[in-house]
């Protein structure tokens, strides 16, 4: 079983090669909810080894835009594409397999309370071919365990392994789930604010955890935030959303603090 | 220090109710008085009846114990009767209620099967049911169970559908990010997460089972009611009385039991 898993992985290496280096591309991406016109036409792209920050206001659909990639929401119109394959036109099962692949940290931890941290952290492995030995700590492979502890390890949680995950704080659960993301081994990982209920030192440590994957294991990854010092430290490209489009994209040195100032105001506002 | 006045009238107590009201309140009048009318109430009959009552009473003490062996006995089978159709129906409310509830019914059809099935296992009354397994099972305990596992299905997946879909939609959408199926999905989160409400639901169908038990033997199916039954129509109140306070025993020793193993249940939870 273990052996089917690798050679998943070494064949989508393979296979990202081919397509190359592109983790993820949206083009022409609209979403819109009732009335609500959230998305209109969203176009770009984000390398292997780059990191990509996402800005916007609140309600600027930052966190639409990533639900979009993996189809946790369908897109009304506009083409994705995850490791070269049009995520669009997957079967369920290749999606399934797709979205293996990559971490996704959500804006709320989303754990699965009333289970341990571990048991959260291995759940990570689910879309992975273990079947039902990925569903608790208890009847996981001793090999998933081991990684799934050096994952919590490596966030700062190993005391916390056995803990019911409801009864850590909002930051600590966000950290599991920051572990579950790593624990994937992914080749792209989408956290949608994943430092916001972080203290400041935990913040730092966690984007430079995300950074130290980017460059070491080559992932992909996108984060939106709404930190500009963690925009402008920690990514290779800024993409700026407002009202549905794509504001401005830039390098983080090329960003200009007023034109920040404004990107933030409300649209037609004096102020 | 001036005193407060306010400026605009005092609204009434009381507002003055609408026609619609009061032709509501008088349907509802004329509907206790036919009620009454059907019932048959008559005060002569209470109390003419009442020294009747004062006599059974009388009769029924000192409770006699003679034949206590045999009572126990058919107490035992009750509890037997109830526990184990109580199983049978947990299990078997288990993938039902999968099917019953919204979120993890696999299709549209198989969930308005399973609710309509429930229903039915609901609605129609333990009594039905026994007389319905006495003339094919045959007159005996087994009819009993059989009964008693039917009622837990009407009542249990029912409760256990309604704590499935209470689950959270977050860790759900998590779990799908990760590649999981529907299978992994229902048993990595929402049967853990629900477990405190199936836990919860269970011990009261043991309770409301033991509390039905006590009475399928007036039909046949088992149990201590049967010799309730023959005690009263013998016209031998005191047997009735060790029976009725042994029942009393057994019901409340349940209740006590279930509600104990319920607060220790509910708060051990990490795996
Ligand atoms: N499931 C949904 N149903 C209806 N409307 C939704 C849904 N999800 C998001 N929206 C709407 O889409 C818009 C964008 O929401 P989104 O969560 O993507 O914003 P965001 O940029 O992530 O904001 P924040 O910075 O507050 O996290 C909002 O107006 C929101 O009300
Ligand atoms: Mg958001």
């Amino acid at each position: 079983m273990t052996a089917a898993v690798a050679e998943n992985v070494s064949e989508q290496s393979d296979e990202m090669k081919s397509h190359g280096a592109s983790a993820v591309s949206f083009s022409g991406i609209r979403k819109s909810f009732g009335s609500n016109q959230v998305l209109c036409g969203v176009s770009f792209s984000c390398a292997s080894h780059s990191a990509t920050a996402l800005i916007g206001a609140n309600g600027s659909g930052k966190s639409t835009l990533l639900r979009c990639s993996l189809r946790l929401i369908e897109p009304d119109a506009g083409s994705i594409h995850v490791f070269g394959k049009s995520v669009r036109e997957l079967s369920a099962g290749e999606l399934r397999k797709v979205r293996s692949q990559v971490g996704f940290v959500f804006q709320k931890h989303n754990l699965v309370s009333r289970l341990s941290a571990l048991t959260n952290v291995i759940h990570g492995a689910i879309g992975q071919g273990y079947s039902f030995r990925a569903w608790y700590q208890s009847i996981a492979p001793s090999e998933l365990r081991e990684r799934a502890f050096a994952c919590l390890e490596r966030v700062g949680l190993s005391d916390f392994a056995l803990k019911p995950v409801q009864t850590l704080s909002g930051g600590q659960s966000q950290r599991v789930a920051i572990a579950r993301a790593v624990f994937q081994k992914p080749k792209l990982i989408l956290a949608d604010e994943p430092a916001a209920s972080l203290d400041p030192e935990s913040g730092q440590q966690v984007m430079e955890l995300l950074r130290e994957l980017t460059q070491s294991e080559g992932i992909g990854l996108i984060f939106s935030t709404h930190h500009i010092d963690h925009a402008l430290e920690f990514a290779d490209r800024v993409v700026a959303l407002k009202s549905g489009t794509i504001d401005f994209e830039s390098a983080p040195d090329k960003l200009d603090a007023t034109e920040l100032r404004k990107f933030y105001m409300p649209s037609g506002s004096p102020l | 220090m001036s005193e407060l006045v306010a400026l605009r009238a005092l609204p009434p107590r009381f507002s003055t109710p609408s026609w619609k009201a009061v032709l509501g309140i008088a349907f509802l009048i004329a509907l206790a008085i036919w009620a009454f009318a059907g019932a048959g109430i008559s005060t002569e009959d209470f109390i003419d009846g009442l020294p009747e009552m004062w006599r059974l009473i009388g009769e029924m003490f000192p409770p006699d114990i003679a034949r206590s062996e045999s009572i126990a006995w058919s107490l035992v089978e009750t509890f037997q009767m109830a526990l184990a159709g109580t199983i049978i129906g947990v299990l078997l409310s288990f993938p039902l209620s999968a099917l019953a509830a919204r979120n993890t019914s696999p299709h549209w059809s198989l969930y308005q099967v399973a609710r309509g099935l429930t229903a039915l296992f609901r609605t129609i009354p333990d009594l039905v049911w026994a007389l319905f397994f006495v003339a094919t099972v045959g007159i005996g305990p087994f009819a009993g169970t059989l009964t008693i596992a039917v009622d837990t299905m009407g009542f249990c997946a029912r409760f256990f559908a309604e704590g499935m879909e209470e689950a959270d939609r977050g860790p759900e959408e998590a779990l799908k990010a990760l590649g999981s199926s529907k299978i992994s999905i229902f048993f990595a989160y929402i049967f853990p997460v629900s477990l405190p409400s199936i836990t919860n639901s269970s011990l009261f169908s043991l309770e409301k089972a033991v509390r039905s038990s006590v009475i399928l033997g007036l039909v046949g199916a088992g149990g201590i009611g049967i010799e309730l039954k023959v005690a009263m129509e013998m016209f031998r109140y005191d047997q009735a009385c060790t029976i009725i306070l042994c029942i009393l025993i057994l019901v409340i020793g349940v209740e006590r039991v279930s509600s104990f193993a319920r607060s220790r249940l509910l708060d051990q939870s990490s795996r």
